[in-house]
């Protein structure tokens, strides 16, 4: 009479062994995502600190006839480049320039790149200071997404 | 007498073993795979990270020369630096790749000495990525100068402007993963 049980593993091992790779599989690849994430969340930060120390300049010691130029709609950041925000002024722009990759796999264009992670740059006169504020949204979290915000609180012009 | 001429009792069957050793080195070729391909993605990262906080040192620089300088002159270029022989400096061009900014300093009763903190792009070749190089002179007391280079430097136009009335520069860098900006906007402590 054959033994059943001679060889060969039995479903159920076979079945629990692919389920161990597929969670240590999901482990890693989690892992490598959110050391992605965290670094493009650490660049995001420190252009996010640049763009505020650029405009603490400007508002601080821009020649006084440039104050008042830039208008009070929206308008794209590098359009008034090196012109003061004026109060209630929203200025946008995008903090991250991804190299652009081409859906049909072409190989040219290798400094051509894409705009990502939208910014809005307000400046709002809150009694005695000048208050900047940054606004833009990790792009990785799932909804509703993580809106970062910085500011910056500057003196009055004397 | 009892089983000794089983074959099956114990150990492994030679196809047992080369199935065994085939799937061991699968797994083993696979996790290496995952773990080069770990390293790479590091790499990449690293490389961009490293890229653009040494250009954020460079803004930092260029923004520091300007607003202590005690005067400073944008030039077309290098070679019309080297041909101006001013004893200071004076308007300059509206625009170019070349920013000088001079620094005087005494000490100890002394004559003095001055300090002269020199930027200059440089374009590219054929992959249109230039280089920032940060020249520090010592022009009085003979000093060894201080020589800095800043590559993957993209720019559009001419990196040093006076637009507006404002000393100010402006390039991107091209690092492993993306596009850089850099706006530097500095009114000289000496001007206000």
């Amino acid at each position: 009479m054959p033994s059943t049980n001679e060889g060969g593993f039995s479903l159920i091992e076979v079945m629990v062994s692919v389920v161990v790779l597929s969670v240590t599989t999901l482990g890693i690849t989690s892992a490598w995502k959110l050391a992605d994430d965290k670094a493009l969340a650490a660049r995001l930060d420190e252009r996010a600190t640049r763009i505020l120390a650029e405009y603490s300049e400007l508002q601080s010691f821009a020649p006084e006839y440039l104050l008042g130029q830039a208008s009070s709609s929206s308008r794209m950041d590098f359009e008034t480049r090196g012109l003061p925000l004026s109060p209630g002024e929203t200025r946008t722009g995008f903090m991250y320039h991804p190299r652009h990759v081409d859906p049909t796999g072409g190989k040219g264009g290798t400094l051509t790149f894409d705009d990502a992670i939208p910014y809005q740059l307000t400046l709002v006169m809150d009694g005695q200071v000048q208050l900047i504020t940054l606004t833009y949204q990790l792009p990785y979290q799932p909804d509703p997404k993580v809106t970062v915000i910085k500011q910056i609180r500057l003196n009055l012009r004397q | 007498m009892k089983n000794s001429f089983s074959r099956r009792e114990a150990g492994l069957t030679l196809v047992e073993l080369l199935a065994a050793i085939v799937s061991i080195a699968l797994v083993l070729g696979a996790a290496t795979g995952l773990a080069m391909t770990a390293i790479a993605r590091q790499k990449v990262e690293f490389d961009a990270a490293r890229l653009e906080t040494q250009h954020a040192e460079l803004a930092n620089a260029i923004f520091n020369a300007i607003k202590t300088s005690d005067s400073f002159q944008i030039f077309d270029s290098s070679h019309s630096a080297e041909t101006s022989s001013l004893s200071s400096y004076r308007t300059g061009v509206p625009s170019g790749d070349y920013l000088s900014c001079r620094h005087k300093f005494t000490g100890g009763g002394g004559p003095g000495g001055l300090v002269e903190e020199d930027f200059e792009f440089v374009p590219g070749s054929a992959d249109g990525l230039g280089t920032l190089i940060q020249t520090i002179h010592f022009p009085s007391t003979g000093q060894q100068q201080i020589r800095r280079e800043f590559s993957a430097v993209l720019a559009a136009g001419p990196l040093f402007s006076m637009k507006d009335g404002i000393p100010q520069a402006h390039w991107s860098i091209s690092t492993t993963l993306d596009r850089a900006d850099f706006n530097v906007y500095a009114m000289p402590l000496s001007m206000r």
